[in-house]
């Protein structure tokens, strides 16, 4: 065949960078299906027990009941334990759209009784610290019946401020939906 | 490189010293300095980019008469990205703690230097088995490296190696030695160490400012 032909130099390449590309995705799609009903299973259960970590009055994720009768936006879970604590788990955009979660524990007077926050999707060494223990630490044992301020009472992590300004909006998505069901 | 009378053996072995990939060819750096604060993440790391590195060199090299020249890199990227998507999904399902600590460098090993240069240089011209070997070599030079560094900043930095305490709690920690100029002075230190033990080896090796200078010239010939 002449080398030069339009086939060789204009049709080959798009055909052959055309159906690699097809395989790939065929078969990324394959291994899609197998392996994402395992991660959803593993983030489920990894919420479970963030859930657990946050009430001090619950020993395994058995005893937690899901509620779905909030309307809080932003929120995107709520588990009830059997003295009436409540867990609530809400979700805002931080730095770059990075989902940054957070969980929140209240007791039955309202009391924050523990805060877990996943700050994995935020800029390592920078806004991931706002997941911290030890700036965490500010807002254990706060009312958790009145929305916070950023900078009133509670500081921002310095250095971190849309981090920072993700998790207070978070933490009162949280306040707000325990508002709504208490 | 060089398809003519190189054995099987020194293909192997060429990865982990006289041309590896980190130390010697200085490529894959930005990976190489970022996973390196904990051995668990750099053995991982490793492990990741070895199977990719094997898996694309064998692909690229059964399909080197296939994929024209004028589309070579777009093909090469696709079927890279495709088997680190794959490893980043696996990694994701059955080794969450590992997936969460490499973070943004698994899925960045589809733009590794190493990864597409061994494409260029090695797969593209050389059949199925040597360039399986070549990735094989390239793989280990890599995690071996990695390793190394991480030990070192471990150790130095944190205390422990492989999370067992192995120096005394009381001694003072380096932790530079975590932090990237810490990583930086290892790597050079590192660098140095190699090219010191590949002239212990074969003092005869020349000093190529370009890993593939002699090739270069061929094909321009």
């Amino acid at each position: 065949m002449n080398k030069n032909s339009t086939w060789e130099t204009s049709v080959k390449p798009v055909v052959v960078l055309s159906v690699i590309a097809l395989i790939v995705s065929l078969l990324l799609a394959l291994v899609n299906s197998f392996t994402a009903p395992i991660i959803e299973a593993n983030q489920k259960a990894a919420t479970l027990a963030a859930y657990v970590d946050v009430m001090p009055t619950v020993a395994s994720a058995n005893d937690l009941e899901e509620v779905t009768d909030y309307t809080t936006e932003n929120v995107t879970g709520v588990v009830k334990a059997t003295d009436g604590s409540l867990a609530i788990k809400a979700e805002e955009k931080g730095f770059d759209g990075g989902i940054l979660s957070v969980i929140i524990g209240f007791d039955t007077n309202g009391t924050v009784t523990g805060i877990w926050v996943d700050a994995s999707t935020q800029t390592k060494g920078i806004g991931s610290n706002v997941a911290n223990d030890s700036f965490l630490a500010q807002f254990d044992g706060m009312d958790g019946t009145q929305n916070i301020t950023l900078g009133q009472g509670y500081d921002a992590y310095s250095g971190a401020t849309i981090s920072s300004k993700a998790l207070f909006a978070a933490i009162n998505d949280c306040i707000n939906c325990y508002n709504e069901l208490a | 490189m060089a398809s003519e009378k190189k054995s099987k053996v020194s293909i192997l072995t060429n990865g982990i010293i006289k041309e590896n990939p980190v130390l010697r060819l200085v490529l894959g750096t930005c990976s190489c300095l970022a996973v390196t604060t904990a051995v668990s993440s750099a053995l991982g790391m490793g492990a990741a980019f070895t199977f990719v590195l094997v898996c694309s060199n064998i692909l690229i090299s059964l399909l080197r008469n296939v994929i024209p020249a004028k589309v070579h890199l777009p093909c090469y990227i696709v079927i890279i990205a495709g088997f680190v998507t794959i490893v980043q999904m696996f990694m994701h399902a059955y080794m969450e703690s590992l997936y969460s600590a490499l973070g943004v460098f698994l899925p960045l090993i589809v733009v590794n230097c190493i990864i597409l240069g061994r494409a260029e240089m090695f797969a593209c011209k050389n059949n199925v088995v040597d360039s399986a070997l070549d990735g094989i070599g390239m793989g280990i030079g890599y995690t071996l490296t990695v390793t190394l560094m991480a030990s070192i900043r471990e150790i130095l930095g944190s205390g422990t190696w492989l999370g067992f305490q192995v120096l005394p709690e009381s001694m003072a920690k380096m932790s530079i030695m975590t932090q990237a100029p810490g990583a930086f002075f290892c790597y050079g230190v590192l660098m140095a160490g190699c090219i010191w033990l590949e002239g212990k080896l074969d003092a005869r090796i020349e000093r190529k400012s370009c890993c593939d200078l002699d090739n270069l010239k061929k094909e321009a010939e």
